[in-house]
């Protein structure tokens, strides 16, 4: 008997589409990637294709609180990006954190793309890993959100445990109490030039 | 002002008004300003405007000195001159002896962050800590002694995105009483004879080649060369903000000193990356030492060839192993020269930025593939880090702390 996975479902759902680079299974609220095929040769490292999920994950919860703002009542539809030589489609699973992202050529169809999405979140959601609190420390979260947007990311955390008078290891591990927190939260936004940063503080 | 240069061949320092005088970029100015003014618990601020002042101070009194400057409206146009000569922009005094109001156009440090950073995150406070210092100097130099006048900063182009900044002057309520440069510092007294490496690169040729070329401030005191922003800084300026830096997170923090360190290291490392990395795609390369370039590890040699050319010292490659390490000695070097005129021998060795800057050449030949002119940028520099296998080095010989001169070794980790 052949066991169904999360990636034997985006490969049964994304056979035949012409166009498609790669697809994931990712959740939101750590940026991870859950399940991944990748056909786009040397086009994206592995790396990128993590930060792919990674920045999905960012554009999904400004729409969400973009449709809270307009819609409250409505659940977020297909979220598209991308350049015209490469396109992003993205659509969560209802009511939970994960999502299913796909990244194809500009050229290949948008109603193909849906049909095979809306496949993979029927097929795909009892598949779903169980949801964890607290998977990934806020502080951590803080991390990964600076070195996805503050400029020289391969030092950033050097530079944060330097503002903020937080050693570099227990930062890494996001092993921070609440009050060490809100510093991490403070450095990362001024290092961002912003005030708010889209993570809750505890 | 290119007649006021003086260049010790030997030593292949540069010195202006008896200061030296090194060319960095904007990368690295960037920087390694970025590493001091961020802790929040250090007055990082206070550093880089107090040492600008200090070091100004000393080549500005010298120049005016030299020059016979007795009005103040000869000094201070002569202020301005230099620091539009240095690269570092445009500033008009409106002041007197009381103080006043200088306004700063075309500055480095804001066009400089805005051109690097400004499309990706905002920023909320002032930037021209240099130019702060500067115009507290010129006016110390100008109307009466170092720590006389206090500057600030009140409107700033990196914040506003407006096209100038202002920078208030006044006097101090109680002089300050601050510390003046150690100029050319201790220096060698004769340059030892290094064997030549394996090597076509003729490094004598490319000092000549690239001291003739006449590297100053534009209309807009900017010195646009090899696709970034240079300056030709006083190299007091860089050591002291460093060293007083590290000082104060010895003094504050000391298990905060590593993460320092590593920072000012990295900075040598973005400044080879990009200063050396534009270098080696420029037109002025591939005309002076593109013809001697035979194997790749002369690419090597040639970078050192050409850092000796930029007021840093005797950077000599003695031996480069391909795609596997290298050993590079510096005689001379302006951080151990201002480090043993002000500090009692080093513990541990202490040019952090050499420290970076020699696994850096060894990075951007054998892992960035410079000889294919890539494009320099900041997703290029991360993907090169994320890749693995990136060159570190260390100080095997440092003369700062009694060796003859310093000595660096670079192997893939």
């Amino acid at each position: 008997m052949v066991v169904r996975t999360l990636k034997s479902v985006l490969e049964q759902h994304i056979a035949g589409l012409p166009g498609v680079l790669a697809v994931l299974i990712g959740r939101m609220t750590d940026g991870a990637t859950i399940a991944e095929i990748n056909y786009s040769g040397t086009h994206l490292e592995k790396d990128s294709l993590g930060s792919l999920a990674a920045y999905a994950s960012d554009l999904l919860r400004a729409n969400n609180r973009l449709c809270q703002v307009v819609d409250a009542a409505s659940e977020a539809d297909y979220l598209l990006a991308g350049s015209a030589e490469v396109r992003l489609v993205i659509k969560a699973f209802s009511k939970t954190p994960y999502f299913v992202l796909f990244l194809t050529k500009g050229s290949t169809n948008l109603k193909l793309v849906f049909e095979r999405i809306k496949a993979i979140l029927a097929d795909g959601k009892p598949l779903l890993p169980p949801v964890q609190d607290n998977t990934t420390s806020v502080a951590q979260l803080l991390l990964s959100y600076a070195r996805r947007y503050a400029p020289d990311p391969n030092f950033v955390a050097l530079r944060l445990s330097l503002k903020t008078g937080l050693h570099r290891e227990r930062l890494e591990k996001g092993q921070l109490d609440e009050r060490e927190v809100r510093i991490l939260y403070k450095g990362v936004a001024d290092i961002l030039g912003v005030e708010r940063l889209p993570i809750p503080l505890p | 002002m290119f007649e006021h240069l003086y260049i010790d061949r030997p030593r292949k320092l540069v010195a202006f008004f008896s200061e030296p005088v090194i060319f960095h970029c904007h990368h690295y100015n960037l920087f390694l300003q970025q590493t001091i003014e961020d802790p929040d618990w250090i007055d990082g601020v206070s550093i880089l405007q107090t040492s600008a002042q200090e070091i100004f101070y000393s080549l500005l009194a010298n120049a005016f000195k030299r020059l016979g400057l007795q009005t103040a409206a000869e000094r201070l146009a002569t202020a301005a001159h230099i620091f539009s000569f240095l690269g570092f922009g445009r500033l008009n005094f409106e002041v007197t002896e009381e103080g006043g109001e200088v306004e700063l156009t075309h500055s480095h440090y804001a066009e400089g962050w805005l051109g690097k950073y400004g499309e990706q995150v905002n920023r909320t406070k002032p930037i021209d800590h240099l130019a702060v210092g500067y115009v507290a100097a010129a006016l110390d130099a100008t109307f009466a002694a170092l720590g006389t006048y206090v500057a600030e900063e009140t409107s700033c182009v990196a914040v506003t995105r407006q096209d100038h900044c202002i920078i208030q002057v006044t006097k101090a309520a109680v002089p300050r009483s601050l510390t003046p440069s150690p100029q050319m510092g201790k220096l060698i007294d004769q340059p030892v004879p290094f064997p030549k490496g394996d090597t076509s690169v003729d490094y004598e040729a490319v000092n000549e080649a690239l001291w003739g070329l006449p590297l100053e401030g534009d209309t807009n005191g900017q010195i646009r060369a090899f696709n970034v922003l240079l300056t030709r800084m006083p190299a007091n300026y860089y050591n002291r903000i460093q060293y007083r830096f590290l000082d104060e997170l010895q003094k504050v923090d000391p298990q905060l000193l590593e993460v320092g360190q590593a920072l000012i290291r990295e900075s040598g490392h973005v400044c080879v990356f990009y200063t050396f990395g534009n270098i080696m795609e420029s037109l002025e390369w591939e005309t002076v030492v593109g013809p001697m370039l035979n194997t790749d590890t002369d690419w090597i040699h040639g970078g050192y060839a050409v850092a000796s050319s930029l007021g840093w010292g005797r950077w000599q490659a003695l031996e480069v192993v391909s795609n596997e390490s290298c050993r590079v000695a510096i005689d001379g070097n302006y951080e151990a020269n201002y480090f043993l005129a002000s500090y009692p021998p080093a513990a541990q060795p202490a040019c952090y930025f050499a420290q970076g800057a020699v696994p850096a050449m060894m990075n951007i030949v054998y892992n960035g593939h410079i000889e294919r002119k890539p494009v320099l940028d900041e997703a290029f520099y991360n993907r090169l880090f994320q890749r693995g296998g990136v060159f570190q080095g260390v100080e095997v010989k440092a003369r700062e702390k009694g060796d003859p001169w310093c000595e660096f070794y670079a192997q893939r980790l």
